[in-house]
């Protein structure tokens, strides 16, 4: 049976949404490379944009003169893809997920980019440090968003 | 139109269809919600929108469609949407956007189910 490959990756590109597009690019690959099908490397590609976007937006107030260094890591049992920045931190304590049920109801928009991570991948956390880090994890053989 | 997402619209039957190519995302949505605001600021509030080369939308698109549907209610309309690929749709599926938004697995279907409809509203809550 062919051997799965591992290994490392990283890019570091300005915090402009005009790179969003690369990132993903680089996210679905490796997420490819790792073994997952279209329909997962789709998922994990879009909570990448998420997770850059959130950095921009967010961290970073929209400034598009800072850098973002999107890592990928291939293991045995997992690729985790971590998006690396300098800007204000998140932390898990921070994250608050949208009820869907009242957010359709609703009709709010907005808020739904941490949601998305978190379905579409198999754990998300936002560690602080030096550099700050939105680190996802998608495990070979578990998919618990569907689809 | 930036890099990345064109948009070209055009009067079919009962709905001005909307043929969105490329991807929606934070850089690109701005120009998706100028096409979406286009078209309601010349009362077009029947609208459907075809997804056929539509590669991916990000939470900034789906906020403009949150952000325009109930202004289309209001006015008797609907937002429709059809021929998306499976990344388009799981996303619509797993965020149960699919219960707000009538999705058609191809734009003639959608067209015909308008055949006949009054001008009462037909977008289901």
């Amino acid at each position: 049976m062919k051997e799965l490959p591992t290994g490392a990756i990283q890019v570091t590109f300005p915090s402009d949404t005009v790179y969003v597009h690369m990132a993903i690019t680089v996210a679905s690959n490796a997420a490819t490379i790792a073994g997952f099908d279209k329909a997962i490397a789709s998922k994990v590609a879009l909570a990448t944009d998420e997770a850059v976007t959130n950095v921009i937006k967010h961290a970073y107030d929209g400034r598009n003169d800072k850098l973002i260094t999107l890592k990928a890591e291939i293991t045995p049992e997992s690729l985790t893809v971590k998006v690396v920045h300098t800007g204000k931190a998140l932390t898990n304590e921070d994250v608050k997920l949208p009820n869907m049920e009242k957010y359709l109801k609703a009709k709010k928009p907005g808020g739904l980019g941490l949601y998305i991570m978190k379905q579409f991948m198999d754990e998300v956390d936002f560690l602080v440090g030096k550099e700050h880090c939105c680190q996802m994890t998608k495990y070979r053989l578990v998919d618990k968003s569907g689809g | 139109m930036a890099a990345g997402l064109e948009v070209h619209a055009t009067q079919k039957d009962e709905a001005k269809v909307l043929y969105i190519n490329g991807f929606i995302n934070a850089h690109t949505v701005q120009d998706f919600e100028r096409s979406i605001q286009s078209v309601l600021s010349e009362q077009n509030y029947r609208i459907l929108i075809n997804c056929k080369d539509l590669e991916y939308i990000n939470s900034s698109g789906l906020g403009v469609l949150m952000g325009v549907i109930e202004e289309i209610q209001d006015n008797n309309g609907f937002l429709y949407l059809s021929d998306m690929n499976d990344t388009v749709f799981n996303i619509f599926d797993t965020l149960g956007f699919t219960h707000l938004f009538k999705v058609f697995d191809a734009e003639v279907e959608a067209l015909d189910s308008l055949k006949g409809v009054s001008d009462s509203a037909v977008n289901e809550d």
